[in-house]
This record gives C-alpha cells, structure tokens and sequence, in this order.
C-alpha cells in the first residue's frame, strides 16, 4: 500500500461519482462562472489527509494504521457504490422529466389549437356538419383524459402544481364552450346521443311515392339482357384469401 | 359454385322431358348506378351471370292519348308523372335523336343530378325494372359509388345514402362499394384482386388501388363520356345526345374517318390524358400506398372504354408518363360494360 496507489484509487472513485456537463448547459442553468480543480489533486489532498491523522495518531502502531486505512476503502467503496446508484436513478428521472416537459407542451400547444377551432367555429358556425357533434365529443373526451394526467402528474410531484392552474382554467372553459355547442346539436355529455348523426335514414325520402302509385306500362317491357361469365372463380379465390378453406 | 349460405330454388323445366331440375340460385344482385346507365347482375341457373340494362335518361313528350296508345303497343316503357308522359331509358335515347332533343339525366358528373330533383320517381322506376323483385325480403344488393373527385369538390354522402334508402324500401339490403374496386373484384381475380382497376363511366373515371381486395386508395376525376359528348356537340353545333349517338355507334379513335369522328376522337385522348396525369400525381402524392414487389396490372372497364381503339390509344398515353408504380399489364375487361355490375355482384354473393 502506498501513496500512489491510494491516490489513483481515490482519484477514481471522484472520477466514477462526477457527471460531464458542456459549458453551454451550465450557462443555461445561469452559471456565469465555475471554481474548476482537478481531480487528482482532490485525490491527492484526501489520502494526504487521511495519511497525517493517521500518522499523528500516536496510538495507533503501523499494523492499526493500516487495518484503519483498509477499513476506510472498504467504507469508502460501499458509499460510493451508494453514489453511483443514486447518480443513475437521477438520471432517469432527468430523461422522465424531460419528456413530461416536452409531453406539457405538446397538450398545451393542442390546447391553443382546441381554442383556435373554437373561436373559428363561433365566428362563422356555417351549417351543421353531422361529423361536427362527433368530433366536439372527442375533443371534449381528449380535454378530460389531459386534465386528469396533469393531476396524476402534480400528485407525483413531476410537475410543479402552479403550472397546471392556468391549463386546468383553459380546459374548463372549452369544455363548457363545447357542451353549451353540444346542446345546440341536441347532444348532451356524458348521454347518448339523442340524435343519431351516423346511419341517416333515407327511406323516408321514397314514403310518397308508395300512394302516388305512378301510371306506368314498364312492367310489360323486357329489357336489354346479357349474359356473361360465372363468377365461381372470383368466389372461390375470394374465398381462399379470406381463408375460409 | 355459389358461395353465399342464402340461396333461391329455382325449378328448371327440361325441354320434351316432363323432369324437372331445382337448381340452387345463389342471392345478391350487384348493381351498376352509372350516369349514363344502369346495369344489374345476378347469378342465374347456367352458372353465368345475366346482365340487365337500361339507359339512365328520360323525355317528356306531348300528353295525349294517341302517344300513350302508340308507347304502349309499341312497348315503350313510359311513366306519367305530374301530368307528363315521360318516356325512360334507351327508347328515350332514341326519341331525343329523332326530334332533336336533349334526353333527361337523374344523374349528372356520376352523383346524383341537383338539376334534376323531381327525376327520383323516374329513377327509382328504372332501377326497380332492372333490379327485379327481391327473390327474398332484405336480399342484399351491392351497388356502386364513386370516389370523391381530385379536380371537383364533391362528396358522396347523400348519393349514397340515397340510394340505401331506396334499394331499403325496395325490400333489399343495399351496400355500397367503390365502382372501381368492383372492377378489381371482377377483373383481377387471377392477381388475387391486387392491382389497379379503373373504370371509365358517363360521368367519371374511377381509380381504386387494390392489395387483396383491400382498396388502398380510391379516388375519381370528373371527366366521362358526357364531357366528350358536350364538347363535341359544342364544337359541331349538335346537341349532346347527337355526339353520343355518334360516338356509340361505332368509332375507332385510332382511325378517325371525318370530322365527327377526328373530335370525338381528339377528346378522347386528352380525356386518357388528363385521367392518367391526375392518377400519376395522386399516386405519387398518396399515404399508404402498398409496396408492390411484383409489376399489377391494370384492368380498363366502363361504357366510355367501349369506343374502338380505346386500350391501345391507353397503353399509348400511359408510355409517355413515368408511372410510380410498376405495370405488367393493361388489359381491357371482356365485358367492359358489365364489369362494374358483375364486381357488385361478386361482393353481394361473397357476403361480407
């Protein structure tokens, strides 16, 4: 055991613990200026330490500073094995949070645009889209499931609670907007549609025309007949495709 | 051999032979809704399809009880509707060439006529004619629909809803498909329905990419044969019922003989053209586009296709452009009036 040797050990175990930062990420932190050393010289200064308050020690003999300098690394190596595994689960919680943070903006810009279309729409309503009470409802559902996930998130302390205030006002509000233009298309939340937008009945066009009961001599006519090529083969390849056999 | 589980007996009586054969007729009808004529096909006791057809036009004549006398022994299917004697279909065709005369269209553009609101009785007439009775309550029918159209803003809601409803009350199950993936279902069984099937009608040409019967990318351009027929009644001063007669009854527009024929002709090619180009475009412009790993082929079908000449004039304008898309083949379907019909037929009897 000597000097050297517990100077490059040591000198190790900061370099294992330290992180690299670019200069640039430092100034963006607001970091104008750094104290810099080197860590060989930390390295140096901690086993000159250690070496003197054993060595001034009177009551130690050669073999205890020894045992007592191996006890040390010993010690030393458990913390900073410590060290090392909290430095990694920082880690992941730095790439966690940085994408929150991009997920945020992304429902934040969506919000802008949710405000945007509603503004439109209360601008120039233009007749009803039978697609439009459909999409309001998504929209309305989409708003909710980003409300409820920023509150999972402020729970979990992943995003600070005093952003969520101003994204939780905006979501109410458009969704108050939303439901208020959800009445008028005879939609209520949270209820089956009273309307069905899809599935249109068209059959009721044609009601009429069963008591006009038009004079007419076409069933007497035959008309224009060909005949052409079975379609067993198209049958049958349709039917392998799909898998039936 | 007939895939749907619902099929109709029908008693076939053998000629000097007091035997009679049942023979299972499967059900579904497929059905053509086409601007210039509809066309229905169903299964029959051969093993082969009959095609029915009628024109999809009328002409109201003068009211008076000789005309009505004269239709009638002459079998010439008529309608009075609001007063008027309509008469429908070909023999409407025919009566416009004599007198002159513009014929009546339910549909304009492959959609439903706006021109034309009062014409549903009409339509519903022709298209109850063609299609037959129901052989059993909800029968399915598959008729055909466009795609929206890449150079005129239109959309096929209430063209197919409509028609849903009308097939309903007529005691069928209708369904819609693209008309040009009904060519796919016809023509290109033996490419496992991959390929491109393309379908020039009266009003439209339709375009459907397929990957085993999957339609990956349907689209239309709203140029048919009633542009050619009202551009070239424009510059010959004829009425447009004229340029059809013209141009149907038997031109080749690889060889146009005079003058009637050199612009039926002209716009012939910049209708393949301008079809191509568009499709070119939309093709290198799509989202999820299959990748073919083998060269398809294209199989051509639709009334306007009929003209002599016409798939090689086709092949000919569609050498000049650099398609995306690898080609093995251009093909003109057998029947190129029917294919839209016999592929509405194939997706009723399949039964999805």
């Amino acid at each position: 055991m000597d000097r050297i040797t517990d100077t490059k050990e040591v000198s190790e175990a900061l370099t294992a613990r330290s992180t690299v930062t670019s200069v640039d990420e430092l100034a963006r932190r607001g970091r104008k200026h750094v104290k810099v050393i080197r860590a060989s010289d930390i390295a140096t200064m901690i086993t000159e330490t250690v070496y003197e308050v054993v060595h001034e020690a009177a009551v130690l003999n050669e073999q205890d500073v020894e045992q007592l300098v191996l006890r040390s690394r010993a010690e030393l190596g458990s913390v900073l094995a410590a060290r090392q595994a909290e430095a990694a689960s920082r880690h992941d919680l730095e790439v966690e949070l940085e994408q929150l943070r991009t997920a945020l903006a992304d429902r934040q810009s969506r919000i802008s645009e949710l405000e945007e279309s509603l503004a439109d729409a209360r601008r120039d309503p233009g007749p009803v889209d039978p697609h439009a009470a459909e999409m309001m409802h998504h929209m309305v559902r989409e708003m909710a499931e980003i409300k409820a996930s920023m509150a999972q998130r402020t729970v979990q302390q992943q995003i600070e609670p005093g952003t969520t205030e101003n994204i939780d006002a905006a979501l109410d509000k458009i969704a108050s907007n939303l439901d208020q233009r959800l009445d008028q298309f005879g939609l209520k939340m949270g209820i089956s549609n009273a309307v069905e937008t899809q599935d249109v009945k068209f059959d009721t066009l044609f009601a009429d025309d069963e008591q006009a009961m038009l004079e007419s001599n076409i069933d007497d006519v035959e008309l224009k007949k060909n005949t052409g090529a079975g379609i067993a083969g198209n049958l049958e390849r349709l039917k392998k495709l799909k898998g039936d056999e | 051999m007939h895939t749907n589980n619902k099929s109709h007996t029908h008693t076939h009586v053998s000629s000097g032979s007091m035997a009679q054969d049942t023979v299972e007729v499967a059900l579904g009808k497929g059905l053509d809704i086409g601007t210039a004529n509809l066309a229905a096909a169903v299964q029959n006791d051969e093993e082969g399809i009959t095609v029915t057809m009628e024109r999809n036009a009328f002409l109201e004549i003068g009211n008076d009880v000789y005309s009505k006398s004269m239709l009638t022994k002459l079998t010439v299917p008529y309608v009075m509707h609001n007063g008027e004697l309509v008469v429908l279909g070909e023999s409407a065709f025919e009566l416009a060439n004599v007198f002159d005369r513009e014929t009546r269209r339910p549909m304009k553009d492959g959609l439903i006529s706006p021109a034309e609101v009062h014409a549903m009785p009409m339509l519903k007439l022709i298209i109850s004619k063609v299609l037959g009775e129901p052989r059993e309550q909800g029968e399915a029918v598959c008729f055909s629909v466009p795609a929206e159209s890449l150079d005129v803003d239109n959309n096929i809601v209430y063209h197919q809803g409509l028609f849903e409803g009308m097939l309903n009350q007529m005691g069928y199950t209708g369904k819609a498909i693209n008309e040009a993936h009904a060519v796919v279902f016809s023509e290109l069984a033996h490419q496992d329905f991959t390929g491109i099937g393309l379908s020039f009608g009266g009003g439209m040409a339709n375009a459907c990419v397929s990957y085993k019967t999957i339609p990956c990318l349907s689209f239309s351009v709203a140029r048919g044969g009633d542009w050619i027929d009202s551009n070239v009644a424009n510059v010959l001063g004829v009425k447009s019922s004229r340029a059809t007669y013209i141009k149907e009854r038997g031109v080749d527009i690889r060889d146009p003989k005079n003058r009637e024929e050199e612009a039926i002709t002209i716009y012939y090619r910049n209708l393949i053209s301008y079809t191509l180009e568009n499709i070119k475009s939309r093709f290198e412009a799509g989202q999820n586009m299959p990748m073919f790993h083998e060269p398809i082929e294209i199989a051509c079908a639709g009334g306007t296709s009929m003209v002599g000449g016409f798939i090689e004039v086709f092949r000919e304008e569609f050498a000049k452009i650099d398609f995306p898309i690898p080609v093995r083949r251009i093909f003109h379907a057998e029947d190129a009036m029917q294919s839209v019909a016999k592929g509405c037929l194939v997706a009723a009897a399949i039964g999805d």
